[in-house]
């Protein structure tokens, strides 16, 4: 009888102790209502941040440019896509192959375009030749948007670039996202955190003035 | 692992609600099962409990199953547009066309539509202000009522038929000789007039006849009798001294209010000597703006009027030693000291006198000539070089096409913008007469009285939808651009008119080569496209010239005065309204809701009365009277007001027309809504029947009238109850002590009070307090308003609407004190020292007090204070309690009773840097928090601090004669803080001890009185 009750407190104990260790992971992993992190949805069409921002080193605001100008880093506009895809479109295997099998054959060699390309090229409404089609108005790619804010909160990148912020303070490592997460739960305490963190310890050596006003962001 | 949570917790609520129903079943329940037995629907009934158990469950599930809203789409341009980085404002010099003044404007876009009107501190006439109109204008690019299509007889056609129809029906016009006639209002454009004049030219018989709503034509035709020019001088306010204004609402509404506003202001400059401050005496029948600023004012009728301007006239002339002018038949209506003093006034300050007069009376308007030249006003404060092109309308050619039309003598009547069925009274036959005529076009934005009975309906782009010039004054030229694509099938005047007129050019096209041809050689450049350019950018372009030259004809004067007309026993008076100028914009939701400055009514236009006149007819305010004039009818309520002369009635025109019946459903909808139209269907009511045909002109004054009360009575939406700062006296009738609240000084005082080096100093001890005193260590906002400079003008308040997506509310709302504007100016009447009747002018809104009552009261802290002394509101975190609201002591905040109707076109319109509240939400000014933001980043990029002058909240920008300043108050040399240093200085309800970080400097009015009184300036 005792040594039953002894077990069970031993039990409940042991249950009581794993629950506590436990609990913290679970909240962690579990995100409250509005609280979106971890979101990766599935976009119009593969683009990959990994192979432009880690791979080939592209500076996040070289698209991104509204970042430094602008409340909204933006999507860019597709034509800044084009300012490399006009050359390159597909990849350098591909090409080598083509031009290999149009040596062979004798015939000059075709421009490759690669599947996923294709996306953007007819969203453009652009031939196999890259020139504009008759037939087609460009209509732009419609994006999913990973990272949002509500209404209420005015968040602006150029001041956040300005004071030295680095992109993946908030964004996460996006360089090696093959599809873009969000990484940071955006919410108001992990937004004054940082800025009262800045505010105490300068930002990479640089004393800021970050507000932690409500009317620093909600206006 | 949440998931299973949620569902326990629901299982074991209903589990327990269950056991609850079944141990002690409820009354509810049976009456449930009584009633589902009896309907015998079915043998499973869905009771309460069950349908709670479901509900809650449903709940449960949906908000641990619906974490993620919908998807939202980024979509971004095609190609990048280098002048708009999304999310960037962008500026674009333009021209306001809400009125004939012409007012450069800079346009705010963002991404790529218009967001905000300012004026463009570059252009002459603006400097930076704009009115509550001009503002507004921005809605009706959005309007979802504009016309899409051109129509012929009531059927849409397309433009290719309709331009082949025109040129058709115009050519057979040509070949018979038929008579064509032009309408519109005045034409500002150099370039459309030409166009005109090239649409004339093909037809021999051709007519253009120009009209304003607010006529000059008797000022007009006095010049052009005297100085064989017809044009309006420049007037130079900013340069006189002495002026005597009757019945001319400069400040108000009259011919170029921003422009004169600012140079009236420039005139008076309250903080340096007594000397270079006019003084302005008004004399007027109905309270105007510019009579409450005046100086001296004094209420009399039309022929009232005539008698006293007879009287400065034939004193000037005797002091001159000029005999052209008759002695006065009657005796002068004011007293002899005060006939005196203006004569002395006038005459000791000859060359910087002024006198004017806005009634539309031919001989009165010849007098005034007379009295100015004798002044040797031409020249120094009227500058005929200068001449202002504001107003062209000539009541008389109006009055013979009336008679052409009603003679059907017209074969084609061309309406360019214009509403001649609504702004002319029915009597001169207009609406019947234009059934006669064959091919009747209207171009119009929005269909209204005129175009409905036209034939043939052209749809015209908006102001912000074209390329136009402006010739406001001779020789200054503005240019505005498109920043906006044109609505869909609309097409501007210029180019529609060219097409008729043989030429397929564009606006660009036939500006640029205009422009090319008349005004690029007399630049001085040799680049054209650069001096295009350049002129584009700034909108401007200044080539006045600086030396005047007219020569006077002598013109005998004698015969003045012979014909005066003799009072009439009851007279009414038509005046624009101050908030609407006329029928174009009573579209417009955003001016049909402001106030008007001295009524303080909303959505409605009135009968003003004096108490006499009201009495004597016995009414009160609210009740409807009947007004009969020349045998028209038109019903009003009755609104009694301080300052009107006896047995005058005073009306605002503007209201009444077509285009207000859209405003039914206005504001809310909710059980006990009301429409915010009258039970005519329309807002307010159509006084232009109230206009006098005369001989020569449309007489908007001293037209005599009856009126009798309908025994009906409205409850008037009135933003302000209140009107007299003096307390109840002992006997309860407001003699006694005047509230603090809007305060006045004389110059005099003001004068002995800075010679003192007196600061303003209250009879309150504030030092004691039960709050500690917040420290500022960077930036501390603090804001004052000038109110000598204030006309009430209320272009702050449209401002802040704009700027700071406030929506109207309707009638019914306002009439439950529930309107939602962050400002408002309040308008108080007190009895000075000699017993006058004053009018001031408070603008009031959120005071940002130190220790603000409003925080201290919050349960949720939606309100609280910032580092740098911005009472801040947090709409996500407000609950809607309204505590804050009622411990303001300045009741500046405006709470969301609802969320207000907006349809999408006027969505287009919202700044997308402010927050649209929903229902339920408190609001209030927060001194355009977004506008410091953008300085301070905008600042840190360039590496220094927010420099004065660098933020610019919405009302200090918009305010014509810079009444308001704002800055930080810890910076010893801005604006804000040198301005609260002077004797002028003081704070609204200081008394409480809330340490308000808004200021106020006092009015000041010029009542020189004793010794001072000799001395001039």
């Amino acid at each position: 009888m005792i040594r039953s009750r002894i077990l069970t407190i031993i039990l409940s104990t042991a249950l009581l102790l794993a629950l506590i260790s436990v609990l913290p992971s679970v909240f962690r992993s579990v995100n409250l209502p509005g609280n979106q992190r971890g979101y990766e949805p599935e976009q119009p069409m593969p683009y990959s941040h990994r192979l432009h921002a880690g791979e080939l080193g592209i500076d996040c605001r070289y698209c991104h440019f509204g970042a430094e100008r602008a409340g909204n880093a933006g999507v860019p506009p597709m034509n800044v896509c084009m300012n490399c895809h006009q050359h390159v479109s597909a990849t350098l295997v591909a090409v080598r192959a083509e031009e290999k099998s149009a040596e062979a054959e004798g015939r000059p060699s075709k421009r490759v375009i690669s599947p996923r390309l294709a996306t953007l090229y007819n969203a453009l409404g652009l031939d196999a030749t890259l020139r504009p089609r008759r037939d087609a108005q460009p209509e732009p790619l419609r994006w999913k948007r990973v990272h949002e804010l509500p209404d209420f909160v005015f968040f602006n990148h150029r001041a956040h670039v300005q004071a030295g912020v680095q992109c993946q303070d908030c964004h996460g490592a996006v360089q090696t996202m093959e599809r873009v997460r969000q990484v940071s739960d955006l919410s108001m305490g992990w937004c004054v955190n940082c800025h009262r963190d800045s505010n105490a310890q300068g930002l990479r050596g640089k004393t800021v003035k970050a507000p932690v006003d409500c009317a620093g962001c909600h206006y | 692992m949440s998931t299973t949570h949620f569902d326990k917790h629901t299982q074991d609520s209903a589990a327990a609600a269950t056991s609850l129903g079944d141990g002690r079943p409820h009354p509810d329940t049976r009456r449930d099962e009584g009633m589902s037995a009896v309907a015998g629907t079915s043998t499973w009934s869905l009771g309460r409990r069950a349908f709670l158990k479901a509900a809650g469950f449903s709940v449960a599930t949906l908000t641990v199953g619906c974490q993620r809203p919908p998807d939202t789409e980024v979509i971004p341009h095609v190609h990048l547009d280098p002048e708009n980085t999304p999310g960037v404002s962008a500026w674009y010099a333009s021209v306001c066309a809400a009125c004939e003044a012409g007012c450069g404007t800079l346009v705010r876009t963002r991404d790529n539509r218009p967001v905000k009107l300012e004026g463009n501190p570059a252009h002459p006439v603006s400097r930076g202000g704009l009115c509550a109109v001009g503002q507004a204008s921005l809605l009706g690019a959005y309007d979802a009522q504009r016309l899409r299509r051109p129509s012929v007889g009531g059927a849409d056609t397309t433009w290719e038929r309709l331009d082949t129809m025109i040129d058709v029906e115009l050519a057979k016009l040509r070949e018979r000789g038929g008579v064509l006639r032009i309408l519109s209002h005045t034409v500002t454009s150099p370039t459309l007039r030409a166009r005109i004049a090239a649409l004339m030219a093909e037809h021999p018989d051709a007519m253009h006849v120009e009209y304003d709503n607010d006529s000059c034509s008797a000022l007009l035709a006095a010049h052009e009798q005297m100085f064989g020019v017809r044009v309006i001088p420049g007037l130079r306010f900013d340069r006189a001294r002495t002026i005597v204004s009757l019945n001319a609402d400069f400040l108000g509404t009259w011919i170029s209010p921003v422009e004169f506003a600012a140079d009236w202001a420039a005139g008076r400059d309250s903080d340096g000597s007594a000397s270079r401050f006019s003084w302005h005496c008004q004399i007027e029948a109905r309270m105007s703006l510019t009579g409450g600023k005046a100086d001296a004012r004094y209420a009399l009728n039309a022929a009232q009027r005539f008698d006293v301007l007879w009287h400065i006239a034939y004193g000037i002339a005797l002091r001159a030693g000029d005999g052209r002018i008759h002695t006065p038949t009657r005796q002068a209506p004011l007293s002899s000291e005060v006939m005196e003093r203006i004569l002395t006034q006038l005459w000791e300050g000859r060359g910087d006198s002024l006198v004017l007069c806005g009634d539309n009376d031919p001989d009165m308007q010849r007098l005034t000539v007379a009295i100015n030249d004798l002044l040797d006003s031409y020249g120094n404060t009227l500058d005929l070089a200068r001449a202002s092109r504001q107003r062209a309308g000539n009541d008389r050619a109006v009055l013979s096409l009336a008679r052409e039309l009603r003679d059907g003598a017209v074969d084609a009547l061309l309406m360019l913008d214009c509403n001649p069925l609504y702004d002319f009274p029915q009597r001169l036959g207009i609406e019947h007469a234009l059934a006669k005529v064959p091919l009747s076009i209207a171009l119009v934005r929005m269909p209204n009285e005129s175009s409905r009975r036209s034939r043939v309906v052209v749809p015209l782009t908006h102001a912000l939808e074209e390329w136009r010039d402006v010739e406001s004054h001779h020789g200054l030229l503005a240019l505005a651009q498109p920043t906006l694509p044109p609505e869909q099938g609309s097409r501007s005047m210029l180019e529609t008119l060219a097409r008729w007129s043989g030429s397929a050019d564009t606006a660009l096209e036939l500006l640029r080569a205009r422009w090319r041809a008349e005004v690029f050689p007399g630049s001085g450049l040799t680049d054209f496209e650069e001096f295009w350019r350049e002129t584009v950018r700034t909108g401007v372009y200044d080539a006045r010239p600086t030396a005047a030259t007219a020569a006077m004809q002598r013109v005998d004067f004698t015969t003045i005065g012979a014909a005066a007309s003799t009072r009439p026993s009851l007279e009414i008076e038509v005046h624009p309204s101050a908030t609407l100028l006329d029928v174009r914009n009573s579209g417009n939701a955003w001016l049909l809701e402001l106030p008007d400055p001295i009524t303080k009514v909303s959505w409605d236009n009135v009968a003003c009365l004096s108490v006499a006149t009201a009495s004597s007819l016995s009414v009160v305010t609210g009740d409807v009277l009947r007004i009969e004039v020349d045998g028209a009818d038109f019903a009003l309520p009755a609104l009694v007001q301080e300052g009107m002369a006896d047995n005058c009635i005073a009306v605002a025109a503007g209201y009444g027309g077509r285009a207000t019946r859209r405003f039914r459903d206005a504001g809310p909808s909710w059980l006990y809504g009301v429409p915010s139209v009258n039970h005519d269907g329309v807002v307010g009511a159509r006084v232009s029947d109230a206009l006098l045909v005369d001989a020569t002109v449309l007489r908007a004054s001293g037209v005599p009238c009856r009126a009798s009360a309908t025994g009906r009575s409205e409850a008037l939406a009135l933003a302000q109850e209140y009107q007299s700062l003096h307390q109840p006296g002992p006997a309860g009738d407001g003699t006694g002590a005047k509230r603090p609240c809007a305060q006045e000084i004389t110059i005099a005082a003001l004068a002995s009070a800075a010679a003192h080096g007196d600061t303003h100093a209250g009879p309150h001890d504030l030092s004691a307090s039960m709050w500690p005193e917040h420290r500022y260590e960077g930036y501390h906002w603090g804001m004052s308003i000038d109110l000598s400079a204030c006309t009430g003008c209320n272009a702050c308040v449209i401002a802040c609407q704009v700027e700071n997506n406030i929506p109207v509310v309707g009638k019914d709302e306002v009439r439950r004190n529930r309107d939602l504007q962050w400002m408002r100016v309040d308008r108080y009447y007190h009895r000075d020292d000699t017993g006058e009747l004053r009018m001031i002018h408070q603008p009031m809104m959120c005071q940002h007090c130190d220790h603000a009552p409003c925080e201290t009261v919050c349960p949720v802290l939606a309100t609280v204070h910032s580092q740098e002394g911005l009472n801040q509101q947090v709409y996500n975190r407000c609950v809607g309690t309204r505590y804050c609201a009622n411990n303001c002591p300045y009741k500046v905040r405006r709470f969301n009773w609802f969320d207000y109707p907006r349809n999408d076109e006027e969505n287009l319109v919202l700044n997308p840097d402010v927050t649209v509240r929903m229902r339920g939400v408190m609001e209030k000014c927060s001194f355009c928090i977004q506008r410091i933001e953008d300085a301070r980043i905008r600042a840190n990029a360039e590496g220094r601090s927010i420099a004065d002058g660098d933020v610019l909240p919405a009302c200090m920008q918009s305010c014509p004669t810079k009444a308001i300043r704002f800055g930080d108050m810890n910076q010893p040399d801005s604006l804000v803080r040198r301005a609260s240093a002077g004797p002028r200085f003081y704070r609204a309800l200081e008394e409480l001890g809330v340490k308000p970080s808004v200021g106020y400097l006092m009015n000041v009015r010029n009542t020189r009185t004793g010794k001072t009184e000799d001395s001039h300036g």
